[in-house]
């Protein structure tokens, strides 16, 4: 026994150094860029005021939650990630379904014409959408040449023009993330379920989507972290009527210099953030269940 | 019980230029189990898929109970189906799985327990209520499978292959207890396999199939026994081929000259003169130095090779002209086993003996 454990024992250990080696560097990045300048932000909200003498408090948290205006941007930052992947998710799952079970030569086009817009610059992506609904847009145009409206009507600068810009860029995540679910879950399920005596929505809704819940899950925390984090998108799409918490923290950081003011709204947004998909993902894997 | 007899009347199916299905006539009774058997892509699946409703035939009728069911959607054709992978959903327990379609077919809460416990007790799986498929066995999920097919009282049971995962005991365990259910519940039932076996020992009677179309459909002994084709022949158990020319009828049937210049007369065969035509014999007709030669048709030969299976040995002997007839003996009756090398009487009746053209 003796003889044999250290045999037995070595390429574990090998295997395990492997490991280790392999991980290293993705490990030493994501703590460089990820875990570093978190921990160096979490310090920095505890601080009353950078530059200066190091005094902890939470002294900027409570400014936030008194502060009606960033509350009111806060809100509408969830409120816009909400809506895109609510959005997202609803526009994507047909989409999904389609790439994942027709056998058509047209799922090609339907996926190229899906990655598109992630390979188009924002900036390209953003000039396509004031050329359509600027005042002088194609849109405006048509309605004004229509006689429809008397006067350019402002698509702009809204919430829901940056909902629209948001979503043209993120439905991707959505529908590769189901579509990749989909693709796994047999279609004998689905004649299981008809032969069973279920109708095509029936069973849909008793066997597919449940199964296909993890994708939708996946994509949605792609879409919604992004739009939380969003800020050139909402700045131009919004044209400065739409701010949202990465543009607030910019304001704080780079025009206010409240450098712990920015750092705690910032890390307000993130715990926010984080407890809100948590919840999400245990209310899916509840109802999955059923 | 309610038992609805099926047909399909000249039913067709393509997949894009692929003939899946062409030119099915078949007739199931109420109450009668009928396998489907065939090689590989020969469209047994397709058949089944048209009767369930999951595939819509391009020619030809489907009739449940009498009645067209070719327009009529699978969750309104009152089936019960076993598929391949049994198909079970993974999200939900085994108790769920079984109720299914009673939930779809809006039964009260309290008639689906009943009725969910009564076929787990029916297919012995009592205490199983709250698994997962991914937690039972394989011949547990073809249990479940099977109870949540019959639980809503189907007019017609299908089966596609559905022993085709389990180890071959288990197999042989499932196909008795897959027959003795069957019959108590009295269900139409159509069984797809690619098993003779299987379909030897299930079915009311044997649809073979090749290419998409029927080539014999009769009793287990008929399809076995006589066989109508070489295919047929071929595809189930063992057969001694003897290739000949047919020289016209005689006394005892069609005269058949054999490759090594024998003569043989086969009853109740027909050729036409001069065509070649293949004699077959099952091994299990030959008997080894016949007690009793009178009435045998009989060939001399050396034992060239044995292949021993415990209950029955296999004699590969080769007889006049070079031939090499396979003989089946069953063993543990007394009689001497002839060694390798033996010289041995090969002998059979010429009523066993079965005809057609060669392939
Ligand atoms: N979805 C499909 N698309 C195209 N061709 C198909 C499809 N399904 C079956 N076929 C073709 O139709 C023919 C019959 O197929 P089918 O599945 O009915 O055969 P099978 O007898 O069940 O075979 P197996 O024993 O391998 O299951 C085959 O040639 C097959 O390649
Ligand atoms: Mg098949």
């Amino acid at each position: 026994m003796t003889a044999i454990a250290p045999s037995r024992r070595r390429p574990d250990l090998r295997r395990g150094l492997a490991a280790t080696l392999l991980l290293a560097p993705g490990v030493a990045l994501l703590a460089l860029v990820l875990v570093w300048p978190f921990l160096v932000m979490l310090g920095m909200s505890l601080r009353e005021r950078f530059p200066g003498p190091i005094v902890f408090s939470l002294a900027k948290y409570a400014e936030f939650l008194a502060d009606d205006y960033l509350l009111t941007v806060a809100l509408r930052s969830f409120s816009l990630a909400l809506a895109v992947t609510a959005l997202c998710a609803v526009l994507g799952y047909p989409v999904a379904w389609y790439l994942a079970r027709a056998r058509s030569r047209w799922a090609h086009l339907v996926f190229l014409g899906t990655i598109f817009p992630l390979l188009v610059s924002i900036v390209v992506r953003t000039m396509g959408w004031t050329i359509l609904l600027g005042s002088e847009g194609l849109v405006n145009a048509a309605l004004l040449r229509l006689g429809l409206v008397s006067e350019p009507l402002r698509l702009m600068q809204g919430f829901w023009s940056v909902v629209l810009g948001m979503v043209h860029v993120l439905l991707p995540f959505m529908v590769l993330s189901i579509a990749a679910v989909l693709g796994r879950i047999d279609a004998a399920y689905a004649e299981a379920a008809s032969t069973l005596g279920a109708t095509p929505l029936r069973g849909f809704l008793s066997v597919t989507l449940p199964l296909s819940v993890q994708g939708i899950a996946a994509g949605s925390v792609i879409v919604f972290c992004l739009t939380i984090g969003a800020f050139i998108t909402p700045l131009w799409l919004g044209r400065g009527h739409v701010t949202v918490m990465a543009i607030a923290i910019h304001e704080q950081m780079v025009t206010l210099v409240d450098w712990p003011g920015g750092a705690a709204s910032a890390m307000v947004l993130s715990f926010a953030t984080l407890a809100l998909l948590a919840g999400y993902g245990l209310l899916l894997r509840r109802w999955a269940r059923r | 019980m309610n038992a609805k007899g099926v047909a399909l009347l000249g039913v067709a199916k393509w997949y894009g230029k692929v003939p899946a299905v062409q030119g099915v006539d078949l007739e199931v009774a109420p109450g009668e189990m009928v396998s489907l058997l065939g090689p590989s892509g020969c469209g047994k699946t397709t058949t089944l898929r048209m009767i369930a409703g999951l595939e819509v035939p391009d020619a030809g009728e489907i009739r449940i109970g009498g009645t067209r069911a070719n327009e009529v959607p699978p969750w309104r054709r009152n089936i019960g189906m076993v598929f391949q992978n049994y198909a079970l959903f993974p999200h939900k327990t085994v108790a769920e799985n079984i109720g299914y379609g009673l939930v779809m077919r809006r039964r009260p809460r309290a008639e689906i327990a009943t009725r969910v416990a009564d076929a787990m007790r029916q297919v012995r799986l009592e205490g199983l209520e709250d698994r997962i498929p991914s937690q039972l066995s394989g011949g547990q999920r073809q249990r479940v499978a099977l109870a949540r097919a019959l639980v809503t009282r189907p007019d017609v049971l299908l089966f596609d292959e559905p022993l085709a995962a389990l180890d071959r005991k288990l197999r042989e365990q499932m196909q008795v207890e897959i027959r003795l259910l069957q019959r108590e519940v009295g269900i139409t039932t159509i069984f797809v396999t690619h098993d003779q076996d299987e379909a030897l020992t299930l079915s009311d009677r044997i649809v073979v199939m090749e290419e998409g179309r029927i080539v014999q459909a009769g009793t287990p002994d008929e399809i076995y026994e006589r066989p109508r084709s070489h295919f047929v022949s071929d595809f189930i158990g063992m057969m001694n081929a003897m290739r000949g020319t047919a020289t016209g009828q005689g006394a005892g049937g069609l005269l058949v000259r054999l490759a090594g210049g024998r003569e043989l007369a086969v009853p109740e065969a027909a050729a036409a003169t001069g065509s070649a035509v293949e004699i077959m014999l099952r091994p299990e007709k030959v008997q080894v130095n016949p007690p009793q030669a009178e009435g045998l048709v009989l060939a001399q030969g050396r034992v060239a090779h044995i292949v021993y299976l415990g209950a029955v040995t296999y004699l590969h002997v080769t007889v006049e002209g070079g031939a090499t007839m396979l003989a089946m003996q069953a063993n543990g009756q007394g009689m001497p086993a002839p060694r390798l090398g033996d010289a041995v009487t090969l002998g059979w009746r010429a009523a066993d003996m079965v005809c057609f053209a060669a392939p």
